[in-house]
């Protein structure tokens, strides 16, 4: 008689066994949705030296740093010109507010879409975000706009940062393990933009109001029982980074996020993420040489080499995360799950492949999901 | 010789990279920067944009190049104060 392999009652063997393909969930579909203020990197630096040119001595150093983040534009929630008329958090939380909901709605609706579903079959949202305040949630707001079910789930989740795509993701499949017939929508609202703060002459907000821009993307997860095709999300591992919060994060000011940006991501990232990574795969019977995709968060520049050297990963791996930076920047928690939908929409994956998502933020921590096909 | 102008921007640079670059322990006058505060392109140029801010003064590329020590980066910055 066979030995069942799934479920194992010890959880230490349970983590490293392979669960039936039936009960796993996937990805159904992938949507990507830019505002449409977009701003090429020259006119954005232009802008930033009209700003800060008389405050900071040396304004060469702003420029070389905006051109060093590898970024060649942003789409920007405003047209460029209504920032300066900004005043007060109040102000940019509330742009913030009306423009998410409005590419929060058309990235679900896109997702939806392109998944052949419709609002009504969505059973739980799970909304990430940590770029603007809203209570009623954005979730909320869209299941007035989009007409969602009375009886859906939502889970607002603030304050993950740049790590929430992934964790979106591995904190939906882990509910739809718990609901194999149930689906999921992932919604990542990200308006970075709105929460640059104009008097902070930090070397953290220069890098950073060169790097991050602003973008929307969902997900359409499906249980394993009602999946139709797409990459399974076979397993994540949450790793936490003990006495690294000063690494990144907000400091909390009167005109609203204050950029928390140390110099030493790229060095917590390759100490850290070799291993991790390792660690996980061994625990599902793999090692990086099975890996055929890595979907990396596009956290800039020095992340994404810091990302290469620790994984050794050969070159063009990590291409699609570099033109997702050079197009659009850092869309935080947005930013993996919009290089997902580029390595989907490329359909190059086959039947048995299997590929690594990762994303880091504030924490400091690490997210990683196994994928296969 | 250190002046004394040289040695007040040497405990300031000291302070600037505890700050900006949460670095621990004191940098001796001869050590090398980059060893001693374990700086890459983007922790340097960090390093360099806050000494600009601070003590008001453009730093040239080239001049920079030529740097290896926290006393030649402080007599650089005192140099460049005193034009």
């Amino acid at each position: 008689m066979p030995t069942p392999s799934w479920p194992l009652a010890a959880s230490g063997l349970a983590s490293t066994c392979v669960e039936p393909e039936s009960a796993t969930p996937t990805i159904a579909a992938v949507s990507r949705v830019l505002p449409s203020h977009y701003a090429d990197q020259e006119t954005l630096i232009a802008a930033f030296r009209a700003l800060w040119g008389a405050r900071h001595y040396n304004v060469e150093r702003l420029e070389q740093l905006h051109r060093a983040v590898g970024v060649g534009g942003r789409w920007l929630a405003l047209p460029i010109d209504e920032y300066a008329r900004i005043g007060s958090f109040a102000q940019a939380n509330a742009a913030w507010n009306r423009v998410a909901v409005d590419v929060g709605a058309e990235a679900t609706r896109a997702a939806l879409d392109r998944a052949g579903l419709t609002p009504r079959d969505i059973d739980h949202v799970f909304f990430v975000t940590v770029t603007g305040l809203a209570t009623p949630s954005i979730d909320a707001r869209l299941v007035n706009r989009l007409g969602l079910r009375p009886d859906v789930k939502r889970t607002p989740i603030f304050g993950l940062g740049c790590v929430a795509g992934a964790a979106g993701l591995a904190r939906a499949a882990d509910y739809l393990r718990g609901f194999p017939h149930q689906t999921a929508l992932l919604l990542s609202v990200e308006l970075c933009s709105l929460t640059l703060q104009r008097d902070d002459l930090s070397i953290a907000n220069i890098i950073a109001s060169g790097l991050f821009g602003d973008g929307a993307a969902a997900v359409i997860l499906r249980g394993g029982a009602v999946a139709t095709g797409g990459p399974r999300l076979s397993a994540s591992r949450s790793v936490f980074y003990p006495d690294t919060e000063y690494v990144m994060g907000w400091d909390f000011v009167d005109g609203g996020f204050k950029v928390v940006l140390s110099a030493d991501v790229p060095q917590v990232i390759e100490r850290h993420v070799g291993g991790d990574v390792d660690a996980f795969l061994r625990a599902h019977d793999l090692d990086r040489k099975r890996l055929r995709h890595v979907v990396a968060h596009t956290g800039g520049p020095k992340v994404l080499e810091a990302l290469e050297r620790a994984l050794s990963l050969p070159p063009g791996a990590l291409e699609r995360s570099w033109a997702s930076l050079r197009e659009v920047g850092n869309l935080s928690s947005a930013s993996v799950l919009f290089v997902l939908g580029d390595l989907l929409d490329a359909r190059v994956a086959r039947a048995g492949d299997v590929g690594l998502l990762a994303a880091m933020g504030p924490g400091f921590c690490s997210e990683l999901v196994l994928l296969r096909w | 010789m250190v002046s004394a102008r040289e040695a007040e921007v040497m405990d300031e640079i000291r302070r600037i990279a505890a700050a900006e670059l949460r670095r621990e322990g004191r940098v001796d006058p001869d050590e090398d920067l980059v060893e001693a505060l374990q700086l890459d392109s983007l922790t340097r140029l960090t390093l360099v944009v806050a000494i600009e801010d601070r003590f008001r003064v453009a730093l040239p590329d080239d001049e920079l190049a030529r740097v290896r020590t926290l006393a030649e980066l402080s007599h650089l910055v005192a140099r460049k104060e005193a034009a």
